[in-house]
């Protein structure tokens, strides 16, 4: 089911252009097999959604469902095996070498595991400066400031830097993690799970950053989750996907509250909730 | 059947692997140093007499053609002629082989499930006392060269204490070896009804035989007890527990046929490393192995010998390696034939 | 007053780590009657898995029991024999864990391991058949489908839902009085975990069956239990009737925890989120282990570890000001 442009602008106001689209993308991934033998898993099926500026797009589904593998295109770090990959109007689908590095000022990445994302024996300076001195060419006082900056605007103490990850939570990790990606001021940033991993409370912390650095830094971005609470507290649109298609694209009220398509009201059926019974588990009480 | 076609493949592979060793061998051995007619009659003949040898021993062609006529004989089952011993290398091999053979047998009986036994109860005893003298064996079971170990068994329990024979060999100095069938004086023995005889050969292999499980096992204890040791902690093992099932069936079967494959992988190195190694323990015991046969050739640059005992080798490695190999999807569903 | 089936009293585990302890659980007190299903709550570091694993004594070997009893059915589960812990196993006490395609041993069959199971905690001989027909029934009680096939596969060829499944079956071989269900949903997709949760309640219902439900899933543990214990630190600090805690909690690291859980609802409203982290083992506040985050600590929480106060109604909440707590009506349902 392929989904155009057109049929998904609901709710945002002066669109204008797509930061980002893709279409009908294809991802296959061969697997298991040498002389020939194995078989293809087909990851992303004809997936076409476009995402616009400044507005925070959810991509659920369950395991999977292809929305990482569909993060990870729009990423550009796989290559679909067909269709088209456009930012700000421009082919990004099969660029190599020092474009597509350029490409990675403009879109980051932040990752589900805040304990794997980070190298355990660079020091959060290191981590953080690396790009600020490869991409933006910064050094010296202009480096010590910017990342002072970056530290800031993450919630973090300025003397963290000096420190390595296992000395941090999984919360506190997963700010340093924002920090360097948006140490490239990068107007995309796609965000793979990136609660899940943490506690409630902390959870609440970084939800409410999130938002915050949307709003201050105008960015872009495309949230990928299956936690649909979590989803509707930080997106305005949300793209359902399972065993690789992208099965509707809806507003996050029109999710919550009447989806059109069976399975994306099955999946909101299923999200436990405190204070309300499931229809599944009230039929049985019924009974 | 999939693993059938995997391991027939495989044998089928073998081919270009042994006639790449046997390029590798030819090339290497005709570098020795060396004149092989030389050493044969001696440097203090004339000029002539060399040539007529060098001539009648083939080495007057050129290497490539000398090995093309090697490879020809190899697949007429000709190994070509030892001059120092004075007989046909396949009549050697024939000898020489079934004693590094039998020794390598029971030392691999008796050290694979020692080694297996002794690093599981040390993992599952992990602290205790029993655990730190496993530890302590290890270290020294790595630590001591096997050649001095033979000589100190010798030493101690036939100079000192008498209970053993002389390490004279397989059988005692007077004694005519059984009728040949299996090569396997342990097994020749009771085929010839003599029990007497088959008491000898079991006490000439008693020291050989406890040197060697004594530096094999160290190595297999070493990796049984340190891939039991995670699979004791890890989730299933624990979820094991918590559903009542007896220590023994965890350990001994739920947590070990998990293990099971670093720990035949380490047992086919050992395997390997006991075939070719054997020579310092052929020397001390005078054994009439493979092992002193190639280094006895080696030393008189008799190449046949030589080349015969390496190609042997290079296959028992891969038949082994084999063994291994297949032996991994018996011990784990999750893999598959590719 | 029937006697509780489960009854955990002053529950104190020490850390073993580098010639230093430290008391990862600090005294924790708990109850389950017979055929209640309780909810333990809490966030990583609370101590809500090692309290689970401390009563078929489970713990890692750097963790030890240093003080408190556990009692099922009147039996000090301390003092028991080796023997009899491993009857009690899988016997009346089972347990179900997360990520069961982890908890399943992978070079075995579905259908060895059942088996064993059974074999193991049947009062007299079973024969081959008996055996495989006790199984087949048992799958089916956990709804799978065609149990003679999967039976004989191994657990790679299953689906997270599907291992649960089978761990659940297992635990039940040997029709337990008490399941110990440690995170059983975490690793599972959303719809799989509901059919769970179900299948749970049904299990439970139908046998008159205890469960102790480990989670840190709000959520998932009002749709399930009838009480609810919430652990923080190492200790239990709330416990009520489900209900009756999300309405009315009495203690602020409970509202606290309710407000910053996102809902799916239509409004969107700043997550309340609780400043700082929970106290690691070394640094482990003086008195109550929660006032440095707290928004109601008064100079007084710092003197002492605060009892558990009755709020009527078997609520009990550890906080000196539990009761006078201002109501936060937007964590109500």
């Amino acid at each position: 089911m392929t989904i155009t442009a057109e049929s998904v602008k609901p709710g945002i106001p002066e669109a204008g252009k797509p930061l980002i689209e893709a279409r009908d993308l294809v991802k296959r991934f061969r697997a298991g097999g040498s002389f020939g033998h194995g078989h293809d898993v087909i990851a992303v099926k004809n997936v076409s959604l476009a995402v616009y500026p400044g507005e925070a797009f959810g991509l659920v589904g369950e395991s999977g469902s292809g929305k990482t593998t569909l993060g990870r295109l729009l990423l550009r770090l796989e290559e679909p095996t067909s269709g088209q990959i456009l930012y700000d109007d421009k082919d990004i689908t099969h660029l190599r070498g020092s474009e597509l590095r350029q490409l990675r000022s403009a879109i980051q990445i932040v990752f589900q595991d805040p304990y794997q994302a980070l190298n355990p024996w660079m020091t959060i300076r290191q981590a953080i400066s690396e790009p600020l001195k490869l991409f933006r060419g910064l050094k010296g006082a202009e480096l010590d400031r910017e990342l002072a900056n970056l530290l800031e605007m993450v919630g973090l103490p300025v003397s963290s830097q000096k420190r390595l990850p296992r000395e941090f939570s999984g919360g506190q990790r997963q700010r340093i993690c924002l920090a360097r990606a948006l140490a490239l001021k990068p107007s995309l940033l796609v965000l793979d799970e990136p609660t899940s991993a943490l506690d409630v409370s902390v959870q609440a912390q970084i939800i409410n950053l999130l938002r915050e650095l949307q709003r201050e830094l105008n960015l872009t971005y495309v949230f990928i989750s299956h936690d649909l609470a979590v989803v509707g507290q930080v997106c305005d649109r949300v793209g359902i996907m399972r065993y690789g298609e992208l099965l509707e694209i809806t507003t996050r009220d029109q999710f919550i509250t009447n989806p059109a398509n069976a399975y994306s009201r099955t999946l909101r059926d299923a999200v436990p909730e405190v204070g309300k019974l499931l229809p599944l588990m009230q039929a049985q009480e019924e009974a | 059947m999939k693993v059938l076609g995997y391991a027939g493949r495989r044998l089928i592979w073998m081919l270009p692997t042994l006639i790449g060793a046997l390029i590798v061998i030819f090339f290497l051995t005709q570098a020795l140093p060396g004149n092989a007619a030389m050493s044969r009659v001696g440097q203090f003949v004339n000029p002539e007499t060399i040539a007529q040898v060098k001539h009648n021993m083939g080495l007057d062609k050129t290497v490539p053609e000398q090995f093309v006529i090697y490879v020809g004989h190899l697949f007429q089952g000709d190994f070509g002629h030892s001059w120092k011993t004075g007989n046909d290398v396949i009549i050697d091999l024939g000898d020489r082989l079934p004693a590094t053979i039998e020794l390598t047998l029971y030392t691999l009986i008796i050290a694979i499930p020692l080694g297996i036994v002794l690093g599981t109860l040390a993992a599952a005893t992990k602290g205790s006392w029993f655990d730190r003298i496993i530890h302590t064996y290890v270290t020294f079971s790595l630590g001591i060269p096997v050649f001095w170990l033979s000589l100190m068994l010798v030493y101690i329990f036939f100079f000192l204490l008498g209970r053993v024979p002389s390490p004279t060999g397989r059988l005692d100095i007077l004694d005519t070896p059984p009728p040949h069938i299996t090569g396997f004086y342990t097994l020749d023995t009771l085929f010839a009804g003599d029990t007497e005889m088959f008491g000898r050969a079991v006490a000439h292999m008693i020291l050989p035989v406890l040197a060697l499980v004594f530096v094999t096992s160290g190595p297999i204890v070493r990796v049984t007890y340190s891939t039991m040791s995670n699979q004791l902690t890890s989730d299933h093992i624990r979820a094991a527990t918590a559903s009542g099932l007896s220590r023994w069936r965890i350990v001994g079967r739920y947590a070990l046929k998990n293990a099971m494959i670093p720990i035949v992988t380490a047992v086919g190195l050992t395997a390997r490393l006991l075939l070719g190694g054997a020579v310092l323990i052929e020397i001390v015991f005078s054994w009439p192995g493979i092992g002193r046969y190639a280094v006895e050739s080696l030393l008189v640059a008799d190449l046949a010998p030589l080349q015969a005992v390496v190609l042997i080798t290079t296959i028992l490695t891969l038949l082994i390696n084999l063994v291994v190999d297949v032996s991994y999807f018996w011990f784990d569903p999750r893999i598959k034939v590719a | 007053m029937e006697e509780p089936l489960l009854s955990i009293q002053n529950l104190r585990v020490q850390l073993q780590q580098n010639h230093s302890t430290a008391e990862v659980i600090r005294g924790v007190e708990l109850e389950v009657n017979k055929g209640e299903i309780v909810g333990l709550v809490g966030e990583s570091g609370s101590g809500k898995t090692m309290t689970a694993l401390s009563v078929l004594q489970l713990l890692p070997p750097s963790l030890q029991i240093s003080a408190g009893t556990i009692k099922f059915n009147g039996l000090d589960l301390l003092k028991l024999s080796r023997k009899e812990l491993q009857g009690l196993r899988g016997g009346s006490v089972a347990m179900i864990f997360q990520d069961p395609l982890r908890h399943l041993n992978p070079v075995f069959t579905v259908g060895q391991q059942l088996e064993a199971v059974i074999s193991a905690h049947s009062a007299e001989k079973l024969t081959k058949k008996q055996v495989r027909e006790k199984a087949i029934e048992l799958f089916n009680q956990v709804k799978i489908n065609d149990p003679e096939r999967r039976l004989r596969s191994y657990p790679h060829q299953f689906s997270g839902g599907m291992a649960q499944r089978v761990m659940i079956a297992m635990a039940l071989s040997g029709s337990p009085k008490l399941l110990l269900a440690d995170e059983p949903t975490a690793a599972l997709d959303v719809t799989v975990q509901a059919e769970i949760l179900r299948l749970l309640k049904n299990i439970a219902r139908e046998r008159g069956m205890a469960v102790l439900f480990i989670s840190h899933n709000l959520g998932a543990v009002w749709q399930l239990c009838d009480r609810v214990c919430v652990m923080y630190a190492g200790q239990v600090v709330e416990t009520a009737a489900t209900h009756k805690l999300i309405e009315q909690p009495e203690h602020p690291y409970t509202q606290a925890l309710l407000e910053a859980l996102p809902r799916l609802e239509l409004k969107r409203k700043e997550l309340a989120s609780i400043p700082g982290t929970m106290p690691g083992l070394a640094d482990m506040p003086e008195g109550c282990a929660f006032h440095t985050r707290c928004a109601y600590a008064l100079p007084e929480c710092r003197l002492a570890i605060p009892e558990l106060l009755e709020m009527g109604g078997g609520h009990l909440a550890r906080c000196i000001r539990a009761g006078n707590l201002p109501q936060n009506t937007e964590s109500a349902a």
